[in-house]
């Protein structure tokens, strides 16, 4: 039984997130405490860079780096600010974290501002989390309380105020650069970079933007050294990873594992196998940007690297298990409706481009598709990968180019025989009475919304398949199970 | 109470540990995340209070937490003993609560129906 490691969600569940004797008694602020009395910020710094640790938010950026990068520059001011625009269907490691454990949040950004320079801090929260704000405000009033925030911390030189700016949950705003734009009140949308935040940042000033898991991680690298947390995960990957683990799975719930987990411990070790007893089909990781993984890849170690090897990405944690049931083609429909819904507009392959590939897919699932638009999608997707101005329109295409791949077969069916093997596209099944199991009883016939159902009582009916909308009215009305869909 | 100095933080910290070794209470952790809410969390604890008070049971204590991570299962608590011990308990509703009390927290019993595998230490 493969066992999780819990580093980022250690408190959760565990303490009283309203408490601050509660997180100080789980040793809560003895890392802010050493390094301002104990270490220089370079000291900081360095331990973090020597920890490996990397952007938890999807990118993979160490965090070191970034915090070295911002702490190089002259500035008369500088910002910490912690993402919490967690917007992935299916996602919510973050909500979790700010929920379970505000004050660890807190403090590493309080550790960031030290080891930058930096004397303020933003959180950018989505203002669909009403409950993670409510305990945020309640952990910063307290830690201001008691000195861990504000003027001269505990008795030194370092000042560090935290407040709170609330996202209007527009899915890009998670792009550090649209997040910062929306922080200065414009449109959230993407600038190119460079210039990174770390050089020019919110008001032209060095930024650091970190995602809540990331922070989540800082105080125990602080509090046990980079060498422990290199000892967990893997070697260019360390530590752990959150994953919000959804789908057809029998134990759905919210999942730390070091790296290096392959996906098969967690479906079927920490996930208890696929619901129903259904065959296990893919597994989407990424969300919107991200790709599936199949069976053959089941035993990849997760990483970073590997899951990028293979087609798909880390993203922020989203872990959506399919099965049998579900159509490939019909899921890279559905991340595509939220890359549109979501694209900001400002770029066209990313406005545009998604719009055409959606309507593309959409031929395909009504049937309406010849073999020439398979081609026509790749180009497409290389197209929009190529030319669009942020990572959301950058990877958008993959979650069609990542079925494309490993599910050709199923989207050539969809085109060429026209039918959808999940029976999922409803334009594609065929509604169809058994002549040997109907008795007539004229129930079909009587719910049919378009009255296509012809046939006496007590002799066997028939569907004009002409008419048909595939409702699936006299499906579920049939009593004798007289009615096959294929 | 403001923190002047490290010395006041190490102060703090010796005498919340202090309290907290002594508090012998049996604490009953809810899942109270937006997620154990949703699932109802609120009227289970609205009962386990109830039948605290009923049964006049004294030294437990029923505190709020964050998500747990066991989605399938929730609303989820968590009963943790003096001694350390600690059992996780799934799928709660008003009908059964009554029903957990009794078997986990006056009767002290490690196993039941109701208990949901740790899945992490």
């Amino acid at each position: 039984m493969v066992k999780q490691v819990r580093i980022a969600l250690r408190n959760c569940g565990r303490i009283n997130p309203e408490s601050i004797e509660d997180y100080i008694n789980v040793r809560g602020y003895e890392a802010l405490v050493s390094c301002l009395f104990e270490k220089k910020p370079e000291d900081v710094i360095k331990i973090v860079t020597d920890s490996g640790l990397r952007g938890r938010g999807g990118g993979g950026f160490p965090t070191g780096l970034k915090w070295q990068a911002a702490a190089k520059e002259n500035s008369d001011e500088k910002f910490v600010i912690c993402n919490a625009d967690e917007g992935d269907p299916g996602a919510f490691m973050d909500r979790a974290v700010l929920e379970g454990d505000p004050f660890s949040v807190l403090e590493a950004m309080a550790i960031a501002g030290y080891s930058i320079g930096s004397n303020k801090g933003i959180i950018y929260i989505r203002a669909e989390y009403p409950l993670a704000i409510e305990r945020l405000k309640t952990a910063i009033e307290k830690a201001t309380e008691y000195g861990f925030l504000g003027k001269n911390i505990l008795g030194s030189n370092f000042s560090f105020d935290i407040e709170l700016k609330y996202g209007a949950g527009a899915f890009v705003c998670g792009e550090e650069t649209a997040l910062i734009k929306s922080i200065e009140g414009k449109r959230g949308e993407p600038v190119v970079k460079p210039p990174y935040p770390a050089q020019k940042g919110l008001w032209g000033k060095p930024t650091i933007v970190n995602n809540v898991e990331t922070f989540a991680n800082i105080c125990p690298i602080i509090l046990n050294g980079a060498e422990w947390f290199r000892k967990i995960g893997t070697q260019k990957s360390p530590g752990t990873k959150v994953f919000a683990l959804a789908g057809k799975i029998n134990k759905v719930g919210l999942i730390e594992i070091p790296m290096g987990t392959t996906l098969r411990e967690v479906i079927y070790d920490i996930g208890g196998g696929i619901k129903n007893n259904k065959e296990f089909k893919a597994v989407q990781t990424g969300g919107p940007s991200g790709g599936c993984i199949t069976k053959e890849n089941l035993d990849t170690p997760i990483d970073y690297d590997n899951l990028l090897a293979i087609g798909s990405m880390m993203g922020s944690g989203g872990m959506i298990v399919m099965d049998e049931d579900d159509c490939m083609v019909n899921f890279a429909k559905f991340f595509l409706e939220f890359t549109i819904d979501e694209s900001c507009g400002k770029c066209t392959p990313c406005r545009v481009g998604n719009k055409r590939l959606h309507e593309l897919l959409q031929e395909i699932t009504s049937g309406k598709a010849d073999e020439k638009i398979i081609p026509k999608i790749e180009m497409l997707c290389n197209t929009i990968k190529k030319a669009s101005l942020c990572g959301l329109g950058q990877t958008s295409p993959n979650p069609v180019l990542s079925t494309l791949k490993y599910f050709r077969n199923e989207y050539e069916e969809h085109i060429k025989d026209k039918k959808c093997r999940s029976r999922v596209c409803k334009a594609l099944l065929r509604y169809q009475i058994i002549p040997e199991k109907c008795n007539g009883c004229t129930r079909c016939a009587r719910n049919c919304p378009v009255q296509c159902i012809s046939g006496k009582p007590k002799e066997v009916h028939v569907i004009n398949q002409d008419e048909c909308i595939k409702c699936g009215v006299c499906y579920t009305n049939c009593k004798f199970d007289a009615i096959i869909v294929s | 109470m403001k923190l002047k100095g490290v010395n006041d933080f190490y102060k703090l910290r010796d005498e919340i540990k202090k309290n907290m070794e002594k508090n012998k209470n049996i604490k009953v952790l809810v899942g109270f995340g937006t997620c154990g809410q949703a699932a109802g969390a609120k009227k289970v604890e609205e009962v386990l209070k109830k039948e605290i008070a009923d049964k006049n049971l004294k030294n437990v204590e029923v505190i709020r937490v964050g998500c747990v991570g066991y989605c399938y299962a929730e609303p989820t608590i968590e009963v943790v003993y003096p001694d350390g011990k600690s059992v996780i308990l799934g799928n709660l509703t008003s009908e059964n609560t009554p029903d957990i009390v009794e078997i986990h927290i006056i009767n002290k019993n490690l196993e039941s129906q109701y208990v949901v595998p740790r899945n992490f230490e």
